[in-house]
């Protein structure tokens, strides 16, 4: 932490897509900050909207298809109020986004050496021989072992590892400010994983930047994060640091996941399952508390009618109130942790 | 006697090339590997991606032309075609995938999904076939009017509960689930895992769990093996993989799974980065000259693992003398 | 790489002997032979005995074949019994002019579709997307045949553009003035034979450049900040362009299929109206000498399309 300036801040955003004509938050209400120097990691589960954040704050959505709204101030500039070429400005220079599948994010028709100096065709004046040099390095970087021979390689002949290293490698190439990484050890074997999130944490020391690590894995979250941010069908509703977030979680969906992962220290014989399912983007409520019915066992007037977040510790942020009396059905009756 | 022995299995896919198109090299996808599966137990099959666990599960499916070695049930090697059919081999063994939206056929509704093993093995008449179906609906939890559904309006964690429904519609003894949960978010995760415990409790199932997932394998196993290139590194129980490993590949995988202790981040950081360190200090000691592992040497009755046999003792010695 | 191209080719052998094999025995098939309609029809019934006795036409199939086989390999395809005269000969100035229009028919059809598939997938959904679609739509439901005739009809019999028939005006000049001619009787045929085979191309391309918009390759040039016209020349036309380019090679099995129709109704003297003449001649030697080329050609436009596809595209290498 120890944040220098609020270099994002995402003030109130929301993002909609149009489906058979009619516009479904995908996200509603986002507020975040994140700081240089820090790795804010934003978890949650397939459909609950962290993806659609990432890609909304790079601006990559069709306008056609999307509304947004609130603001994206990035270093001084609203992003959101940018046309296309004022925000090609950013994309790929002060901003670097990772992708999740490495196969399919990278052209199959070009060598790799052109796909990284690709992004520094526009925003650098780097001779081709600066370049090529650049490329070298940067592979060198994230971890290849024969920079040479992989610049001069075709994606299909590369492992999924080294995939997702040239993914880096194009992210950082220009040295941004902001990397946004998707996923980015999903499809990877757990030793490529750990070796794949040193080698972002390295970048991020050198170039002080700050990480938006987008991800579904507690684990993954529990190793590198500073902030946590936990989205739950399009909503924020819990962040706090990744030490409160996981030594004291305050929000059910929260202790939910948690409860389900399994764990390595116990050998319990059932795991928790959270009741129903996430609720698909036409039938989200638009009003009181998303989560209450996945807890059914909590009386209805517990939750607040519009749920907001609550400060519980400095830094530490929770949605609506439920919370306070929210205990697991196995625990009701005894004390609540 | 074990439900199904495997011995000394090999898979190699040959290389061809030339002028006429000799076979010059091959692949050893599975190179002359041998464990049990006990009746009633789940037996993890943990490796990376290339290490040949898929291929070992379609040959004990059936699914893989097996190059040599045998696979024993019922006292008769089901590598060969003749000795599947005589044993109703197929009905017995049954298979869950990965992705369940494309082991699923998007044409077909649940109940014909559901069905069709038992049309092929059970030949019921229409109203008993009917509820049979409704009976595995409603032991993965589904309701009946998932019956004229199709795959795609189902979510990830009900098509991968239908999988599962499919394979337990014969009564199978074993099952071969290859990284069933791994495309699943968390609380569906823990769905199907719950659900996987429930029905082997009920029906005394086999499971072959193959993973890349030690945390789930922990949950899931009682006996483990590792596997790296084709061979086994080490078997044990989960007693012995997850606290007494010996081989440096299985410490090195315990080493990278992320813990949610953020407290000790600092220090399984390091632990991790030391075992990174010996394993690329010290990979000839562990490997043959060709990179892949030694044979199997027996610690205990449950342990094995593969190293040459000197280092071995010297391992063991050092675990008694730290114990 | 060339090994791969001579063993494919090796391998072509025993396909074309079968193929042969068949053509020749479905030509036996036909009914009918080819010296009754075009004798005297009060001739002796002898006399056409003498004439089929002196073919060798009632030996035995395998002796007859056996014979051709024999003869093929000194470059000898037979006499044409209607035109008498080697079929060698008789194909060799007809092919010439199906070559003609068949290069002059593939550059046309690239030249409109590519354009149109192109703008067609960028503007989705929009006006011009709708036109072009509508186009494929009604080119790609009325038959080849029925366009040939209508074009004919209009722009050759009403308007008087174009010739109708022939391959050159029998006043041409040498030099510029007979390949000016030529040109100018290949114009309507080969437009026409381009607007049909552009359907193909350009709903293929369209979708192929939908495909490429929607990739996360290119999501991943958006987010390098590349300029949109940049990503769709760099990224965008050239991934789509190289399935076409592999469809180049097949794409000679439809021309061999619509110059049947064209040559007929332009009464253009090429390998199809000759094929389709033979037919009706029952002349077997022109017939299997034909079927027996378009079935090479199509065998050699698949490796074509195999050799293009594996240097364009890097995933694909032959070795």
């Amino acid at each position: 932490m120890g944040a220098e300036t609020n270099f994002l801040d995402i003030k109130d955003v929301s993002t909609s897509f149009k489906i058979n004509g009619k516009y479904y938050d995908a996200i509603s209400h986002i507020n975040l900050e994140v700081h240089r120097d820090e790795i804010l990691a934003i978890v949650g589960e397939s459909g609950c909207g962290k993806s659609t954040l990432a890609t909304t704050i790079m601006g990559l959505h069709d306008p056609s298809e999307t509304k947004i709204s609130g603001e994206v101030n990035f270093e001084g500039t609203n992003l959101l109020t940018l046309d296309e070429n004022g925000y090609n400005q950013f994309r790929g220079a002060k901003i670097g986004m990772i992708f999740q599948d490495p196969l399919s994010a990278l052209n199959p028709l070009k060598r790799i050496e052109d796909q990284i100096s690709e992004v520094m065709n526009y925003h650098t004046d780097f001779t081709a021989e600066q370049k090529h040099q650049r490329v070298l390095e940067l592979l060198d970087q994230v971890g290849i072992v024969n920079p040479k021979r992989t610049a001069h390689q075709f994606p299909h002949e590369l492992s999924g590892g080294m995939r997702q290293r040239v993914i880096i490698a194009i992210a950082i190439a220009c040295k941004p400010d902001l990397i946004i990484a998707d996923e980015p050890t999903t499809a990877l074997d757990v030793t490529i994983q750990a070796q794949i999130l040193d080698v972002l944490r390295d970048i991020q020391k050198e170039n002080h930047a700050g990480i938006i690590l987008i991800t579904h894995d507690l684990g993954v979250v529990a190793e590198t994060a500073d902030r946590v941010a936990v989205m739950y069908a399009g909503q924020i509703v819990e962040d706090g640091s990744a030490e409160q977030i996981f030594d004291k979680p305050k929000h059910p969906y929260t202790r939910s996941l948690l409860r389900s992962m399994p764990q390595l220290d116990k050998e319990d014989d059932e795991l928790y399952v959270i009741k129903g399912n996430v609720p698909s983007l036409q039938k989200m409520p638009s009003t009181g508390d998303r989560f209450a019915p996945r807890i059914p066992w909590i009386p209805a007037d517990v939750h607040e009618k519009e749920p907001v977040m609550h400060e519980v510790e400095a830094g530490h942020n929770v949605r609506c109130t439920c919370y306070q009396s929210f205990s697991f059905p196995d625990e009701m009756g005894g004390a609540t942790a | 006697m074990s439900l199904v022995e495997i011995k000394n299995l090999k898979v190699h896919y040959p290389i061809r090339s030339g002028f006429f198109n000799r076979i010059t090299d091959s692949v050893n996808a599975v190179d002359g590997i041998s464990f049990n599966i006990e009746a009633g137990e789940t037996y993890g099959l943990v490796g990376e991606s290339g290490s040949g666990k898929s291929t070992t599960g379609k040959s004990v499916v059936g699914l893989e032309k097996v190059t040599s070695g045998s696979i024993m049930y019922k006292g008769k090697d089901i590598t060969k075609k003749a000795n599947r059919k005589s044993l109703d081999y197929n009905h017995d063994v049954q298979m869950i995938f990965q992705d369940s939206l494309s082991s699923l056929n998007p044409r077909k509704r649940i109940e014909d999904i559901i069905a069709e093993p038992l049309r092929n093995f059970e030949h019921l008449d229409k109203d008993s076939e009917k509820l049979r179906v409704l009976q595995l609906l409603d032991i993965v939890g589904l309701d009946a009017d998932a019956l004229y559904k199709y795959p795609h309006q189902f979510s990830g964690g009900q098509r991968q509960r239908i999988g599962v429904a499919r394979a337990v519609a014969t009564n199978p003894k074993l099952i071969i689930a290859d990284e069933p949960v791994s495309a699943l978010d968390l609380s569906v995760q823990a769905q199907v895992l719950n659900f996987m415990k429930k029905i082997q409790r009920e029906f005394n199932i086999s499971y072959l769990f193959i993973s890349h997932d030690l945390g789930v394998v922990r949950h899931m196993c009682n006996n483990i093996a590792i596997m790296n290139n084709g061979r086994l590194v080490e078997i044990g129980t989960r007693d012995d993989i997850y606290n007494h490993p010996m081989h440096i590949y299985t410490k090195r995988l315990l080493a990278a799974i992320p813990e949610t202790n953020v407290s000790q981040r600092a220090e399984h950081r390091a632990q991790r980065l030391a075992v990174e360190e010996v394993y690329r200090e010290q990979q000839d000691k562990y490997y043959d000259k060709d990179g892949l592992a030694y044979p199997l040497v027996q610690i205990t009755p449950t342990h094995s693992v593969a190293l040459p046999e000197a280092l071995a003792e010297q391992l063991k010695h050092e675990g008694e003398v730290q114990a | 790489m060339w090994k791969t191209i001579l063993r494919r080719i090796l391998i072509m052998i025993p396909e074309v002997i079968i193929l042969s094999l068949l053509v020749f025995l479905l030509a036996k098939a036909m009914p009918g032979d080819p010296f009754t309609g075009s004798i005297n029809p009060k001739a002796d019934p002898a006399q056409l005995h003498h004439l089929m006795k002196m073919n060798g036409l009632y030996d035995p199939w395998y002796q007859q074949y056996w014979n051709w086989v024999v003869h093929l390999f000194h470059g000898d395809l037979g006499n044409s019994y209607q035109y008498q005269e080697p079929v060698t000969r008789l194909i060799g100035s007809r092919a010439v002019n199906t070559l003609w229009l068949a290069v002059f028919t593939t550059i046309l059809t690239y030249c409109f579709a590519l354009p149109m598939g192109m703008y067609a997938a960028k503007h989705e959904g929009k006006l011009p997307d709708s036109i072009i679609r509508i186009y494929t739509y009604v080119t790609y439901c009325i038959p080849f045949f029925v366009i040939l005739i209508i074009g004919v009809w209009i722009f050759g019999y009403v308007l008087g553009w174009f010739p109708t028939t022939g391959s050159i005006s029998a006043t041409a000049g040498p030099g510029f003035s007979s390949a000016a001619s030529r040109l100018y009787h290949i114009l309507l045929p080969g437009i026409l034979g381009a607007l049909f085979g552009t359907v193909n191309v350009v709903q293929y391309l369209r979708s192929e450049v939908i495909d490429a918009k929607r990739s996360d390759y290119v999501r991943t040039a958006r987010s390098k900040g590349v300029p949109s016209k940049d990503i769709y020349r760099h990224h965008i036309f050239r991934n789509s362009l190289l399935p076409i380019a592999a469809f180049a090679g097949y794409s000679i099995t439809g021309l061999l299929n619509g110059s049947l129709f064209t040559e007929t109704v332009f009464s253009y003297p090429g390998m199809g109206l000759l094929f389709i003449n033979s037919i009706s001649y029952r002349d077997y030697t022109v017939i299997t000498a034909l079927v027996l080329i378009y079935g090479i050609l199509n065998l050699l436009g698949t490796l074509l399309s195999d050799i293009i596809l594996s240097i364009v595209d890097p995933r694909i290498r032959i070795e």
